[in-house]
């Protein structure tokens, strides 16, 4: 499954569905991630496929992990933000940087490969920063 | 000299104010977390708070010293659990309203009444943008559900000695009924 949001988001309908093909090529390539978002610096859903019900507290919920990781990196001259891994017992969730104006989250199992969820996410990330721009 | 430490929300509608009014004030260089907006509410403004700000200010006289700890809010209902984060061990929070923009009047009660329903610490309205706009204060009185319009402090958030004004309203709020940490 795959939503597309409608609504005026700053891109156009073919990027849109750029991003799309993104999220199902990074599901493909790590079996053990169960969500991915795209969403709006300011925390809109682009695109994700996320149950309904989840969707639109999930985007604003990266937008806020994004937003305050851009100023913890900047306070501590760590140069730009790239990624946060927020952690707990059974599984991740993990906010990258899409370029300034979208931010890419995974969620993923416990057991997740970490090294290679990065290396698709930050692939993913990339694609969908270079799309908007 | 006794010293407390206070720590206050400032919540309202996207828009309101908030990081004007911290900022106004603050002593030291706000924390902010701003991304662009974008969707159709940019009309309204080009960037808008994700996450949170952080601001200090400092007011004293000759028996206490007050160290105003002051956290703005995200105002979209997107973000209510970062209102929930963040009024953890709030001493009293500023519902900040657009008095310009009435439209926004309900949503201010929303976010008022969802405080209202977590904490009974004391609060304060403050009414931004007063200026030139006399008579909706009764009406946003109104709106919020208050009694007294004599409740609600006029305001302008991006004028220091005003936006010290509703902070130290606030503080004299916290000190009459809230028992503060007293070191």
């Amino acid at each position: 499954m795959s939503v597309q949001e409608a609504g005026p988001r700053g891109s156009a309908p073919g990027e849109e569905l750029a991003i799309q093909e993104t999220i199902s090529e990074l599901r493909r390539a790590a079996r053990d991630v169960s969500g991915v978002m795209v969403a709006t610096s300011d925390g809109l859903p682009m695109a994700h496929d996320l149950p309904p019900e989840n969707h639109l507290q999930t985007a604003a919920m990266a937008a806020t992990a994004v937003g305050l990781s851009r100023r913890i990196v900047e306070t501590f001259g760590h140069g730009g933000f790239e990624e946060a891994v927020v952690r707990g017992r059974d599984g991740y969730l993990i906010v990258y940087s899409a370029g300034p104006r979208a931010v890419l989250a995974v969620l993923a199992s416990g057991g997740a490969n970490l090294g290679l969820l990065h290396h698709v996410a930050r692939r993913a990330a990339s694609r969908v920063s270079d799309l908007l721009a | 000299m006794d010293v407390v430490t206070v720590k206050l929300l400032v919540a309202g509608p996207f828009a309101a104010g908030k990081t004007t009014l911290i900022s106004a004030i603050s002593e030291i260089p706000v924390v902010a977390t701003e991304a662009e907006v974008s969707d159709e509410t940019r009309a309204t403004k080009l960037n808008t708070t994700v996450s949170m700000d952080y601001g200090k200010l400092t007011v004293a006289d000759d028996d206490l010293r007050a160290e105003l700890l002051m956290f703005g809010t995200p105002g979209q209902e997107r973000f209510s659990f970062m209102w929930d984060v963040l009024s953890e061990g709030m001493d009293g929070y500023i519902l900040l309203a657009d008095l310009s923009r009435p439209e926004t009047f309900a949503e201010a009660r929303t976010i008022l009444d969802h405080f209202r329903a977590m904490s009974d610490v004391p609060f304060v309205v403050a009414a931004n943008r007063s200026s030139g706009y006399p008579e909706p204060i009764a009406a946003l009185a109104d709106a919020l559900g208050l009694e007294e319009e004599g409740t609600v402090i006029p305001c302008e958030a991006v004028d220091r000695e005003s936006a010290k004004e509703v902070v130290v309203t606030m503080l004299l709020e916290v000190l009459s009924r809230e028992e503060v940490m007293v070191e």
